[in-house]
């Protein structure tokens, strides 16, 4: 059998990178770009380098694997969102708290957020609050219309349970709109109105920029001959298909803290660890454990708006290479705003005009990168290591919340385009492995397939059932080409349904594993 | 005489999430819906028991049904209005007090948004010292307070006026009344005057549940274990702590039943719940009982989590606080001790140092 080859994409806010892998996990060529606008240039030239002068034939790559944090940075730029309305399937009409609250106003203004409640929406013990009426979801899209919405989000109470109100609500406003994209809720979180209703709302905005973004990623691959399907990685570390990314891109939102963990810790070949990464505007840290980051269940949100699916533990500061270096007194300030995506023209070094961390580090001496120009710094030698002080600082407090009393002892991987900036490799228990600036590429590359069941069964013989049904998503999961012994159960959910005999529930089992 | 800021309703979840015995339903969205009714109409005033007025009617009001429903069925923000409205219509000159009648999670909240909007004071103060599952497991059962004329009301605007016999049939009548409301609605009941209120009710449990919520907030700044600080502080226990990898839940007769397991290996503990965490297990025994409080910390953010929030996975910390020392009592202990929940074991207090 001829050797398979897979390719990893990750790309940032600041960088595109491409990885090519060997079978076994090793870097045969990578490159590094900027990210482009649009986004498939850069990705196109990612394949570009990689295939180029590449003597194996194409039918060898097995996959093309992207992450990236295109979504998020969206969220958090708060640009290329689509303004959304909401429909409230609700027939008790409820006032007490609107759509958005305790969001940051900012966003959502970006989002025009308005709301409408009409009748419907379900009881806990089945049969509508009010009974549901078409000409309701006409006069509401008309309103929403008319307020500026763009993209609709579809929330009925008790919808996870009972999805037939929502799917008739997405029928009649295709007949009506057949452009207008729609977001069903049940399709993205289960029991929660408020939580589910957030996340319905936000995959709405986001259609924008996936949509424009990423459609035309599937030709650029077929462009280059690559046969292979394209896959994106989403939150849970897992993969979905590039269509299913475009319809559901909250499902992406938090996949780059997961490929960059999952990335340096195979990169540095160890199971547990605390994982740094460095880009150009932020710095992230979060925990591995058994090779997998460290997930917040509870309370995980985005941008300060609660969600309703797990999420890796991340802790980020707005610290990065391209950060500007302002002072304030007789200190130094770093960040907030960065310069990252044209640091070559803007960093002092290169003849621009702004102060920035890279600057800082270059004056050290701990970086040298060919062009920079050392004179062109406003600052002195001292005063280029107070400042990398301050990014040490920094650094090694948010290293410290993330620490509790099991995780002090843990090594500290450091990754990303600015591992470079301080001299880690000289602290204890720092490690900055090989090709730390591609580790989220490669960690997208090695993303990991996963079964899921979804099935509506009695719970009397609760144990056997459950055990039954884990089987099965183990099953799933192989069947898609896991590794058994790598197989583990990472979601489970059980919605009863409570009004019905013989405990009849919702149950949905998630496993997931390496491919092989 | 105190007006309550933001910063009051945020502390007030942490501590009425501690208090509540994983009852009440989570407080995220009381908390927000009282913010936003006082962001429109006002802040609310919190009075003394000495500032109550001589011609006042002191309302308990609470939710009722299954938490896990009032998180998907959010309120309509018009159950309460419902409620005063009746009220008035059978006492029309009264001067109203609102107070909750459980200082259990989002229960803790229920008449701040009227009150703000109708500029009525709340007494500081609840009818439980904590939260149960059922009507008559209440301080003014105990203290001959009568619980009828009580009244419900829905969502949708339905409204019911309940004359029982006893606390035991209005908790009998009332729950397939909230059942046929959707399994979630509002209730006013053990109406009171100002003398009763007084020589009846449990005093000082708002504030002091949101003395508790800044002291955890504190513990957190200063870098040290809040957990570590509410227990120390109130006389509590941690029993056990690790994984929930079960939980087993319905809704039944109007209320979130079941348990959750979590493994702290080698042992398996196991909370049962009505609503309200009630037993512990462990090895097949019943370790701790009702009516002393339990806890399920959330390990990783240390928020105390209230039962319909328990899932599959998460990290907790199982701890227990002691029981208010109405519950202590005999008459107390044969209302909600282990017997009233049909358990044959008896009371065996976790800690033998009773709650200030």
């Amino acid at each position: 059998m001829s050797t398979i080859y897979k390719i990893g994409i990750d790309i940032g806010g600041t960088h595109t990178d491409a990885v090519l892998l060997n079978e076994q996990g090793g870097i045969v060529k990578f490159h590094k770009t900027m990210t482009t606008s649009p986004i498939e240039e850069g990705f196109s030239q990612g394949l570009m380098h990689l295939l180029g002068d590449l003597a194996i034939p194409l039918a060898q790559i097995k996959g093309v694997y992207l992450g990236t944090t295109h979504a998020t940075n969206a969220l958090l730029q708060q640009t290329d969102l689509y303004k959304v309305g909401v429909i409230r399937l609700a027939g008790h009409n409820p006032i007490s708290l609107p759509a958005g609250y305790a969001w940051p106003v900012s966003l959502k203004q970006a989002i025009g957020l308005c709301q409408t409640n009409v009748n419907g929406g379900n009881e806990c013990h089945g049969g509508a609050i009010t009974p549901f009426k078409k000409g309701d979801i006409r006069n509401a899209v008309d309103r929403l219309l008319g307020q500026g919405a763009e993209s609709l989000a579809i929330v009925g109470v008790f919808s996870p349970l009972h999805s037939e109100q929502e799917w008739e609500t997405e029928q009649i406003i295709s007949t009506l709109c057949p452009h207008l994209p729609v977001s069903l809720s049940h399709q993205i979180g289960g029991i929660g109105f408020i939580e589910r209703e957030n996340s319905t709302i936000l995959n709405a905005a986001l259609k924008k920029v996936m949509a424009t973004g990423f459609t035309h990623l599937e030709r650029v691959k077929k462009g280059f001959g690559l046969t292979c399907p394209l896959w994106i990685t989403q939150n849970n570390g897992s993969l979905i298909s590039l269509e299913q990314a475009i319809r559901y891109p909250i499902m992406t939102v938090s996949a780059g803290p997961t490929n960059s963990f999952m990335g340096g810790m195979k990169l540095a070949g160890i199971q547990d660890g605390i994982v740094v990464d460095i880009g150009g505007t932020s710095t992230d840290v979060g925990i591995v454990r058994s090779g997998y980051p460290r997930k917040r269940l509870n309370q995980s949100n985005i941008g300060g708006i609660a969600l309703n699916f797990s999420m890796p533990d991340v802790l980020s500061i707005p610290l990065g290479g391209g950060s500007r270096i302002s002072t304030q007194g007789e200190r130094f300030q770093i960040g907030p705003l960065s310069c990252a995506k044209n640091l070559r023209e803007a960093a002092m070094a290169f003849g621009g005009p702004l102060l920035t961390l890279t600057d800082a580090a270059l004056g050290c001496g701990h970086l040298s990168i060919n062009g920079a120009c050392l004179e062109k710094i406003s600052l002195s030698k001292n005063q280029c290591q107070e400042v990398m002080e301050e990014a040490w600082d920094q650094i090694s407090r948010l290293i410290g919340r993330m620490q509790d009393g099991n995780e002090k002892n843990l090594p500290v991987i450091v990754i990303g385009g600015g591992a470079a900036l301080l001299p880690f490799q000289e602290k204890e228990s720092f490690y900055v492995p090989k090709h730390a600036p591609i580790a989220n590429a490669y960690g997208a590359a090695l993303a990991e397939l996963a079964g899921t069941v979804d099935t509506v069964i009695s719970l009397q013989n609760r144990d056997a059932v459950l055990a039954d049904l884990e089987r099965r998503a183990y099953q799933a999961t192989v069947d898609k080409g896991a590794l058994p012994d790598t197989v583990r159960l990472v979601e489970r959910f059980i919605i009863p349904y409570h009004y019905a005999p013989n405990q009849m529930a919702r149950v949905i089992m998630t496993a997931s594993g390496k491919q092989a | 005489m105190k007006k309550l800021a933001h910063e009051d309703l945020d502390n007030l979840a942490i501590g009425s999430a501690i208090l509540g015995s994983g009852g009440g339903g989570d407080p995220a969205y009381d908390r927000w819906m009282a913010q936003h009714a006082m962001e429109q109409f006002g802040a609310v005033t919190l009075i003394g028991k000495d500032e109550l007025p001589e011609d006042a009617l002191v309302i308990p009001i609470a939710f009722i049904g299954a938490p896990l429903v009032g998180v998907e069925k959010i309120p309509s923000g018009r159950e309460i209005s419902h409620l005063l409205s009746a009220i008035q219509k059978l006492r029309p000159s009264a001067s109203l007090v609102l107070l909750p009648a459980e200082i259990g999670g989002g229960n803790a909240y229920a008449p701040f948004s009227i009150a703000s909007q109708m500029d009525l004071p709340v007494l500081d103060g609840d009818t439980l010292g904590r939260a149960f599952p059922e009507l008559q497991m209440s301080a003014c059962h105990l203290g001959g307070v009568s619980s009828s004329p009580a009244i419900l009301a829905d969502s949708l605007g339905n409204t019911a006026v309940i004359e029982a016999i006893d606390s035991y049939q209005l908790e009998h009548l009332a729950r397939s009344l909230a059942v046929a409301m959707g399994s979630y609605c509002a209730l006013a009941f053990y109406l009171m005057t100002a003398g009763q209120a007084r020589s009846t009710i449990v005093h000082g449990t708002l504030s002091k549940a949101m003395q508790m919520g800044a002291a955890f907030k504190q513990a957190q700044k200063n870098g040290n274990d809040p957990i570590e600080a509410i227990l120390k502080e109130h006389q509590g226990k941690r029993l056990a702590q690790g994984k929930i990898i079960d939980v087993n839940q319905t809704v039944q007769n109007g209320f979130l039943t079941g348990s959750a397991t979590i493994q702290d290996s080698p042992s398996v503990w196991t909370v049962i719940y009505q609503n309200e965490y009630l037993f512990v297990r462990c090895a097949e025994k019943i370790v701790a009982s009702t009516p002393d409080i339990f806890i399920l910390f959330d390990q990783e953010t240390g928020q105390p989590l209230t039962s319909e929030s328990l899932q599959y996975g998460l990290q907790v910390v199982l701890a227990a606080l002691p029981a208010p020392s109405i519950w202590q009592t005999a008459e107390g202990l044969a209302l909600a001790g282990p017997q009233a929940f049909g358990y044959s074991h008896s009371y065996n207090p976790i800690t033998q140092k009773e709650n200030p």
